[in-house]
């Protein structure tokens, strides 16, 4: 099962999971405003996990892959034809840059991109 | 003009750091700081240390049998003049966010330290005398001792230094694979200046002890809401500007190493042509007189590879502090901190309006999100199985759409 499919799942059970205590919360904040609703202990000790799982929440949002752009440049570069093992480039004026110049070069007719011949 | 960017390079990243010193250096005024617990002061302290104990039953010399194991952390309510009271986090398969409390408990009875002494006992003390100056004078603060602040300033200097490292070299045209190491390298002391922050933050959301000479009580105290603003913002812009130079950093490996002591302005229209998903940045664009070509970035395609690993490494690190440590331990008491200062203030025209507004918005982000993920979950898989069904019909098979990926659709929407 892949992380996309994982990651919004998650979302929904923790987003289900937590909603009764966020229309709590929202109701305090909102309707009741005053020192007489920071008396109950059990209620504070609500918050602090409603706390902990709206953090968790947040961060499941924002799980992205950070290296995917990487990746993509990875694989396209492999799907062009350039083999599969990126090590096998012994060659250090083999830049990484002008293998995406070649690509870019190599694909511009059937890819709408705005960037021109000229430019490289 | 070189040495002017050499200097104003110094002179901003220096600046850049000095808030994140300022806020834990700032001397607090035991007047004006601090609140006496004349209402109850809620709080949960995982981890103890000599001057203020972990909450565990034991430590808070609670009698109620419930408390089992004693030395487990519990959730605290302290009220100056009257005896502690406590809950402790129940385990549930159908309340999720009880599971995730239990986590940071369970961890901090493994690595409680028995040796600590128990909390001075508030019923011992009279809350006016908590008021007076002599008393409010002796309020220990206590997240500034211990190996916290230290750890924190050391990463907070050596974040500076390699920044300014980075980009000098960078200035005097240092190889790229020397310089992104150096950038990497400021990343993760920034990291761990923003986990120590968050420790750091996580103590002063708590409350502050005063002991009485006169018998083993004493008074308790939390920061006032201003402070208390102050010291949650730190951890979070840092852990936000960790979050950013991640990202950057990445982008750094496949387009070439960038500065980091400033954000250099470009027109609209060429930042939208040289989006990340580009995969390529350009000088000039289509339309540009006499275009000049930016020049590539000269870093071979093998040792890409290995920064690519390396990232990976670096998120994976990333996602175990923040999951692990930072996460469960903070934002709990950050999230019930700015929820009390929300619920206690009633509606007016003060700054105190938008903690309310952002403690509602934060609270119910929760359910709004999670919809707007099943929803879109919903919608794309329907566009698949619409799509699937198409290319079905065109190949002259059964129109029927009661497919595989229907049923999944229908399992995972019911």
């Amino acid at each position: 099962m892949s992380i996309q499919l994982v990651l919004p799942i998650a979302e929904f059970l923790l987003a289900l999971s937590t909603s009764g205590g966020a229309w709590n919360i929202v109701q305090a904040v909102a309707f009741h405003p005053g020192a007489d609703a920071l008396q109950s202990l059990q209620q504070h000790w609500e918050w602090h996990l409603h706390g902990i799982s709206t953090a968790l929440f947040v961060f499941l949002a924002f799980a992205v892959e950070v290296d995917e752009h990487l990746e993509q440049v990875l694989s396209s570069y492999r799907l062009n034809g350039h083999g599969s093992d990126p090590d096998m480039l012994e060659d250090g004026s083999d830049t990484f840059a002008s293998l995406i110049h070649n690509k870019f070069l190599k694909c511009s007719a059937t890819q709408s991109l705005t960037f021109t011949n000229s430019e490289f | 003009m070189g040495l002017s960017r050499y200097v104003e390079c110094l002179v901003l990243t220096c600046l850049g750091s000095v808030p994140f010193l300022a806020v834990v250096n700032y001397k607090l005024d035991p007047m004006i700081d601090f609140n006496a617990c004349s209402k109850p002061c809620y709080f949960v302290r995982y981890v103890g240390t000599e001057t203020l104990p972990e909450t565990t039953a034991a430590k808070l010399q609670l009698k109620n049998s419930s408390f089992v194991p004693w030395d487990f952390p519990v959730f605290a309510a302290v009220e100056n003049s009257r005896s502690f009271s406590a809950v402790s986090p129940q385990v549930s398969i159908l309340s999720l966010p009880g599971c995730i409390g239990t986590y940071p408990a369970t961890l901090g009875w493994i690595w409680s330290a028995p040796e600590t002494s128990e909390l001075p006992n508030p019923a011992l003390v009279n809350e006016y005398v908590c008021e007076t100056e002599s008393v409010r004078k002796k309020i220990e603060n206590h997240p500034t001792k211990g190996y916290i602040v230290t750890v924190y300033l050391f990463a907070l200097v050596m974040w500076t230094l390699m920044k300014l490292a980075h980009d000098w070299a960078l200035l005097a045209g240092v190889p790229e694979e020397i310089t992104l190491l150096v950038g990497v390298l400021s990343w993760v002391f920034q990291l761990l200046a923003s986990c120590a922050a968050f420790s750091w933050a996580a103590a002063a959301t708590q409350v502050f002890i005063s002991k009485i000479p006169e018998g083993s009580g004493a008074c308790y105290y939390q920061l006032a809401p201003f402070a208390t603003l102050t010291a949650l913002g730190v951890p979070l812009l840092l852990l936000y500007l960790t979050h950013v130079k991640m990202k950057n950093l990445v982008l750094s490996l496949a387009h070439g190493d960038y500065l980091h002591y400033k954000i250099l302005n470009v027109p609209c229209r060429a930042a939208q042509g040289t989006a990340a998903s580009h995969l390529l940045l350009t000088k000039g664009l289509p339309g540009d007189f006499n275009v000049v070509p930016a020049p590539h970035q000269q870093l071979p395609f093998r040792n890409v590879n290995r920064w690519r690993i390396c990232a990976r490494s670096l998120r994976y690190f990333y996602d175990f502090m923040l999951i692990g440590l930072i996460l469960p331990f903070a934002s709990g008491g950050f999230f019930l901190r700015i929820t009390e200062m929300a619920v206690s203030h009633e509606w007016s025209l003060s700054p105190m309006v938008l903690v309310k507004f952002f403690t509602m918005l934060a609270a119910a982000s929760t359910p709004i999100i999670g919809v707007a993920f099943g929803a879109w979950m919903f919608f794309t898989m329907i566009q698949e199985v619409f799509s699937e069904w198409s290319s079905l019909r065109d190949l002259g098979s059964s129109p029927c759409p009661f497919n595989s990926s229907f049923l999944l659709l229908s399992f995972c929407w019911l």
